[in-house]
């Protein structure tokens, strides 16, 4: 999965997670169901339980309440159809691909009206989780084409120009995102600043560095969700990175190398490991080899076993990590002179590539790209 | 916290060491408000250390000890960190014992540095490390262990009696801990109960401990635990001493166990005292003993290890504990030769606690002893359970990731299925060993199972053998044959479905194919007698399309390839019929495809029947009627190729009115159809450029402009858009071919309205006109058409100026190509090519070649770059150590790019030089930059670097390709740089290939160079033998007559070379040798004196 899209999964995979993180309660459409709101904090609450009625992407409405704007609700938890409950339970317990054949089932023997809504986002949303992207996208056009008044409307259109543009098809994004901003007094707040957060990696995406370092500057002062406002940060350190890489100018790389350490020294767990990764990655690519090892490897440990992370770790992330660790060890490798040296660096190098072939890593991309690239 | 303690836990278990107090100190809980950096850094230290990176760890937390980021009360922790690195060092069998013992004494040494420094004496960490301590005390002992178990004598006797007290010294102070803290903990109690009476409530029962005070009294349970499994392992088992260290251990930890019966030193303690148990079982012969000491270890297990009912257990790491502890006994019981006992005692019970142990057993405790229960199984002659039972496994660890569990449970099953041989295996049991090869990945194998089910469907029951058996037996096995033809359809239907799987998991797509389009007549008509209708019927449906899908693949592949072959089309239309047969709603689609393969295999009738019968409401429909002309197109231009003019006229017709048939169709549209529509839109619009070759070929000017009027009539606006983006360039080629037709007709205005029509549409939206010197914004594609059209326009108006100079300047305006660097482009190529074709990477490398003769054409002048004018030129104001440490780096850097005296130039070298001393001076700040020698360097340098890579891939080339001038040139080089004697050799064979004397000695001293080094040994005997081959060469080349003098030196220069051989090592020399020297003596017997 292209890196530069990867902090763009950062309030989808929160999201996921909170999606597998709730159990299902017993209730049936039409009865009470839990919502789940997406707080300015990016904490989640699922304090208010109502009757609904019916749901679709520009309102919900409850018995008793009539039509009231969604507001931050991002998710309904229905507890009714066994079938979904299993494809929820398998996603929980890491078996995606499992998972996407029971929500398949559960939306091809369920009569619930949330049901293909529900299993084809999922659909899509794990397949994005698990980098098959083109699955992904097919799952999510299909959902908003099909169901326009689907209430994940906006948050697809998202995921949609966010795969597009990993894809490299950004006039596809861009409408996606228009179609966001088109409606932006009726969506959810959290979904509209998202797409204005696409915006501005749709403009790097399309090397328009100064207008987006602008895009982006302007935009933070209006976010209200935290989550959107790291994003937005990290794209304004990636959009100095690219930058750097595209103009080769060491000051746009000192420049995002600020934000990124800026980023970190907040100590957020879900935010540090993705600036500790871009961190390594620009000292690697501006060879200074032992700054990018270590801060590589801080991004491999915070994504593992920092209390965020510890009980469901990012090994794709980590694995990164891990893949510019070896690299850099394999470049002080060759720049080294001193039998001596040479060796420790090979054992460490043999460290970063055995656990790169471990259990948890072992087929990673980034494993595999580094295991082929480093003999 | 408490799942890290859990897994800290598990791993400490599972690893058997004291892992679990140093993840207590190496952890210390986070801050209440959230962690601070120190935490943080502490903790990636840790991290670190537990993941191997051993000198980072130790500089990491060396930096720690003054880092002033971190708080100095926080400090100390570094050492503590220091500690838990010298006493994983210490554990490490890579080092020597005396470089272990050295590890252990640092680790103590910064663990006493923590504690006195720690200024917190209340602190976890503070606590924990006071534990510690012993914890690296234990660890000491237990890598002593290790080392004792390789002395013998008295040797091992005295080292034995040192640890031993080294531990039980350990020991007693750990037991005065527990001691002191079991005190603290009723000196609690009795106060809680002194306040409970006080406010006239009950006391809490159980009694609620602080949390910091159960945590210790956890840690030194578990090391306490730790220290007296330890310390029988001192001795030799069997002996007196290792029997009384048994009885030493059960007595101590009976004597503690018991009292933690909250937390998990009672299941720990429970395993470590059946273990001990089993040691004394073995160790005795009296059989009452043995049985008593077997139930004892019952006993023990259900007392401790089993103690927490399952459902009364709520944290991860206990259910995990108690999981493990099942997988404990079972192994006790091997150990002590009750292995029979295993499913009646462990199995059972495991089942009964834990039904759904597929699906939730933790961390794969239960598939290691599953795994284990079958083997026991197929050695109680139930293979087939144990083969199921494996399957079952194998498949759930694969999908929960478990994969030391699958390669456990797939070496059990190997071995099962090893043992049985597939002739001793009933279907099912071969079917169920096939599923089991395919989870493990292991396709190859799973094949073979598969075939041998599939031999095995149709057997039949041998009534004379069945008459040898009992009535009983007979019954028996009837009945299992009979249960077993009721799933046979099932069986025969998995087995080609996993059979083709596996042969597509192996690459191999016609084995596929063939198997999946096995299934349909095999089993199609059996269906609705399979056990299991639902499931069959399914997968059979889902064979029909993967059938087809492989067929298509294999097919597209062959034409693609310009290899339609004819089975590959057989197979297709085989799985296109299966399919339809299968599955009735993909039949219209099928009938397209048959279509297509009539198409592709040049059978056009056939393919236009097909294509006729799809019905409008098709998605395939454009796309059909598009083939149909398309069809009859290639009937005309085959049959105007065989000259056969009737059928040219008749199928020219036949396209003619079929393509204008589909252009002027009038179809309506409803709501939802647009992508119908738009399909059929594409496809009408490709019917135009059709129709325009035919027009074209055949000449019909009018027809073409009408053609061309009509689609712009119909397309113009739609074309523009996203959704049209197909048909975009379809006017291109329309008026590439209406607006010379125009001129032909000499319709010149028509021409020009043609043009006028093409240019309005390819700048829509954009400038219609620009500035002379500006470009049109149109892509490189368009770009070409126009300027050819305005060129045909500007030749027709010769003689109109104004007409003739607007058109020339359109053909400038037009002329968008845009040229990369040359350079750039080679390189970029010769890199993709390089090691891959070698065809393509010689073309981009002679490209290189002649473009480093002009970009390098003035070479760096050594002279003038150490001039003081350019060494002075490097200057830092007021910073002399950085001037001088980059005049420095600048020297270097001419050493490397001008070579030394010894040494050929260094280019790599010369680059990272290069790229430090620009790191120096990132911002070019000094004058040496604007020198000069030294503009665009970098890339000066580059095509250094560059001239020498590509000379170094392409000379083997070049030899091969047999461009001997060039190969001298790249190889001159190559060796001049390498010095190897690999290119020498091919440099002289490259001289030899010129010839000519001169020639000739270029290569004798290239020989000679390559003979100095081994003159004194045997190997200069092949290489004497090749310089033989060349004066030879060299004699033969000259004219006999007229060089008759060089003719004979050169030859007896060949024979000296042979002679000298022959003299020194008369054992090297070959039959071929002493034919070349017959060969020389002949001819120069045969000069004419």
């Amino acid at each position: 999965m292209n890196t530069t899209l990867k902090i763009a999964f950062l309030p989808f995979a929160l999201l996921s997670f909170v999606a597998l993180s709730f159990f299902f309660s017993p209730v049936a459409w039409g009865e009470q169901a839990t919502l789940v709101k997406w707080l300015k904090s990016g904490a989640f609450d699922r304090s208010r339980t109502a009757d609904v009625v019916s749901e679709d992407c520009e309102s919900i409405t409850y018995t008793g309440l009539g039509k009231q704007a969604r507001g931050d609700v991002i998710f309904i938890e229905y507890g009714t159809n066994a079938d979904y409950n299993t494809a929820e339970k398998q996603v929980s317990d890491g078996e995606d691909r499992a998972a996407i054949k029971s929500f398949q089932t559960a939306m091809e023997k369920g009569k619930e009206e949330w049901l293909p809504w529900y299993c084809t986002f999922r659909i899509g949303e794990t397949n994005y989780n698990i980098g098959l992207a083109a699955e992904a996208a097919k799952a999510f056009e299909d959902l908003n084409n099909k169901y326009p008044r689907n209430p994940f409307y906006p948050q697809v259109c998202c995921y949609l120009a966010d795969i597009y543009m990993m894809q490299g098809k950004k006039d596809e994004a861009d409408a996606q995102l228009k179609a966001v901003a088109a409606k932006a007094n009726v969506f959810q707040v959290c979904w509209v600043e998202k797409a204005q957060v696409l915006q501005g990696r749709l403009l790097i995406a399309k090397k328009q560095y100064q207008e987006a370092i602008r895009h982006l500057k302007n935009i933070q002062g209006r976010l209200t969700y935290a989550p959107m406002l790291s994003d937005s940060r990290f794209a304004l350190g990636e959009c100095y990175e690219t930058m750097g890489a595209d103009t080769k100018d060491i000051n746009a790389y000192k420049e995002a190398s600020k934000v990124f350490e800026g980023i970190a020294a907040e100590l957020d767990e879900n935010t540090m490991g993705e600036a500790y990764l871009r961190i390594s990655r620009i000292l690697y690519n501006t060879s200074d080899y032992e700054g990018a090892y270590g801060f590589a490897l801080r991004a491999a440990f915070i994504y593992t076993a920092s209390k965020a992370w510890a009980d469901s770790p990012n090994y794709l992330k980590a694995s990164e990590g891990l893949y510019y660790a070896a690299k850099s060890l394999f470049a002080l490798f060759g720049r080294e002179k001193d039998a001596a040296k040479k060796d420790a660096l090979k054992l460490e190098i043999r460290i970063v590539l055995d656990l790169l072939k471990s259990r948890n890593y072992a087929n990673l991309p980034w494993s595999t790209k580094a295991l082929n690239e480093i003999k | 916290m408490r799942v890290f303690l859990a897994l800290s836990l598990i791993l400490a278990f599972t690893v058997c060491t004291f892992q679990i107090r140093a993840a207590r100190a190496e952890a210390p809980p986070p801050a209440a408000v959230g962690k601070t950096l120190a935490d943080y850094e502490y903790d990636f230290g840790i991290w670190l250390v537990n993941r191997g990176f051993e000198k980072l760890a130790e500089a990491h937390f060396t930096k720690y000890l003054t880092d002033p980021k971190i708080p100095a009360a926080k400090r100390p922790m570094g050492y503590l960190g220091l500690a838990i690195l010298y006493k994983r060092l210490g554990k490490l069998p890579r080092f020597s014992a005396k470089e272990r013992e050295a590890y252990f004494q640092k680790a103590l040494d910064n663990l006493t540095e923590f504690l006195t420094k720690c200024t917190d004496k209340n602190s976890p960490e503070y606590r924990s490390g006071l534990v510690e301590q012993y914890g690296i005390q234990i660890e000491r002992v237990g890598a002593k262990v290790a080392d004792i178990s390789k002395l013998s004598g008295d040797a091992r006797k005295a080292e034995e009696t040192k640890t031993a007290e080294e531990l039980k010294k350990a020991i007693a102070d750990l037991k005065d801990i527990h001691d002191k803290i079991r005190e603290e903990r009723e000196a609690y109690e009795q106060k809680v109960i002194a306040e409970c009476e006080a406010n006239g409530t009950e006391p809490p029962e159980p009694m609620v401990y602080p949390e910091e005070m159960e945590e210790r009294w956890y840690m030194i349970g578990f090391v306490l635990a730790q220290a007296y499994r330890l310390y029988p392992e001192i001795y030799l088992r069997g002996t007196d001493d290792f029997k009384k260290a048994v009885e030493m251990s059960l007595l101590g930890l009976q004597d503690f166990v018991w009292e933690h019966d909250s937390d998990t030193v009672y299941i720990y303690g429970g395993m470590y005292l059946a273990e001990l148990l089993a040691y004394k079982c073995l160790g005795t012969k009296d059989p009452k003993e043995k049985e008593a000491l077997r139930g004892k270890i019952d006993d023990t297990m259900n007392q401790y290890a089993f103690f927490f009912p399952v459902e009364n257990i709520t944290t991860d790491t206990m259910a995990y504990l108690r999981e493990k502890a099942f997988n404990k006994y079972a192994e006790i019981l091997a150990t002590i030769g009750s292995t029979d006992l295993i499913i009646p005692k462990v199995w059972t019970l495991y089942v009964r606690d834990y039904p759904n142990w597929l699906e939730t057993t933790m961390f794969g405790e239960g598939y290691t002893l599953g795994s284990v229960v079958a083997a026991i199984m197929a050695d109680n002659n139930d293979a087939l359970t144990a083969v199921e039972m494996l399957t079952s496994i194998i498949n759930k660890a694969q999908l929960r990731n478990m994969f030391d569990k699958v390669t456990f449970a797939s070496q059990k099953l190997a071995v099962i299925i090893e043992r049985l041989g597939p002739e001793a295996m009933d279907v099912k049991t071969l079917l169920q060993a096939g599923k089991g090869f395919k989870a493990k990945g292991d396709s190859d194998k799973a094949i073979r199972y598969y075939q041998y089910v599939i031999q095995k469907l149709d057997v039949k029951l041998d009534e004379e053998e069945l008459g040898k058996l009992s009535p009983a037996e007979q019954k028996k096995r009837r009945d299992k044959f009979e249960l077993l033809k009721k799933e046979i359809i099932d069986i025969g239907v998995e087995a080609f479905s996993d059979i083709s799987e596996c042969f597509k998991d192996l690459g191999l797509t016609v084995e596929a194919l063939t198997a999946a389009n096995e299934i349909i007549p095999r089993y199609y008509s059996l269906k609705d007698n399979a056990k299991d209708k639902e499931k069959i019927g399914l997968l059979i449906r889902r064979q029909g399309s993967v059938a087809f899908n492989l067929a298509r693949e294999v097919f597209m592949a062959s034409a693609k390839s310009d290899r339609v072959n004819k089975m590959a089309a057989q197979q297709l239309m085989l799985a296109i019929d299966n399919y339809i047969k299968v599955d009735p709603n993909v039949r219209s689609r099928m009938v397209y495809e048959r279509g297509f393969v009539h198409q592709q295999m040049g059978s056009y009738l056939p393919a236009i029947e097909s294509y006729k019968t799809i019905p409008q409401d098709d998605d395939k429909f454009g796309d059909a009627q598009y083939n149909i002309c398309f069809c009859f197109f290639k009937l005309m231009t085959d049959a105007k190729t065989a000259n056969d003019e009737a059928k040219t006229q008749e199928y020219q017709k036949m396209a003619i009115d079929s393509l204008a048939n589909v252009i002027n169709m009038e179809r309506k549209w409803g709501p939802g159809q647009e992508a119908k529509q738009r399909s059929w839109e594409r496809k009408r619009s490709q019917c135009f450029v059709l129709l325009c070759t035919i027009y074209n070929n055949l000449g019909m000017g009018k027809e073409l402009i009408d053609l061309s009027d009509k689609w712009m009539a119909m397309y113009k606006d739609l074309a523009g858009t996203k959704e049209y983006k197909e048909i975009a360039n379809h006017p291109l080629s329309l008026y590439k071919a209406s607006v010379p037709a125009a001129l032909a007709l000499k319709d010149l205005a028509k021409a020009e309205d043609q043009y006028k029509s093409i240019k309005g549409y390819v700048l829509a939206g954009k400038a219609a006109e620009v500035a002379e010197d500006k470009k049109y914004d149109v892509n490189e594609e368009t770009g070409q058409v126009m300027v050819e059209l305005a060129g045909k326009l500007a030749e027709a108006f010769a003689a109109d100026e104004a007409k003739r100079t607007f058109y020339t300047h359109e053909t400038d305006k037009f002329n968008v190509v845009v040229r990369d660097d040359p350079y750039d482009v080679y390189k970029n190529e010769f890199m993709k090519y390089a090691g891959k074709n070698d065809d393509l990477a010689l073309r981009a490398g002679r490209k290189l070649d002649k473009m480093f003769d002009r970009l390098l054409a003035v070479p760096f002048d050594e002279k003038v770059m150490r001039s003081k004018e350019y060494t002075d030129a490097i200057y830092f104001a007021g910073d002399a150590a950085k001037t001088e440490s980059a005049r420095a780096l600048y020297s270097k850097f001419v050493d490397a790019i001008c070579g030394t005296k010894d040494k050929v130039g260094n280019y790599a070298a010369a680059s990272r030089t290069l790229a430090e001393l620009m790191a120096a001076d990132p911002e070019s700040k000094t004058d040496i930059w604007r020198k000069p020698m030294m503009l665009d360097v970098k890339r000066k340098v580059d095509f250094y670097n560059m001239r020498l890579n590509v000379y170094k891939t392409i000379s083997p080339l070049v030899m091969k390709a047999g461009d001997y001038e060039y190969a001298v040139k790249v190889l001159e080089y190559v060796v001049a740089y390498y010095h190897k004697d690999a290119d020498k050799y091919d440099l002289a064979m490259a001289y030899r290939k010129i010839g000519g004397s001169d020639n000739y000695k270029l290569a004798a001293i290239l020989y000679g160079q390559i003979l100095a080094p081994v003159l004194k040994s045997k190997e200069q005997v092949p290489i004497r033998y090749i310089c033989a081959q060349m004066y030879f060469e060299w004699a033969k080349s000259l004219d006999p007559v007229k060089e008759k003098e060089e003719v004979i030196k050169q030859a007896e220069a060949g024979l000296r070379q042979i002679a000298n051989m022959q003299a020194q090592y008369p054992q090297e020399i070959t039959p071929e040798m002493l034919r070349l020297k017959d060969q020389i003596e002949a001819f120069i017997a045969s000069i004419p004196r």
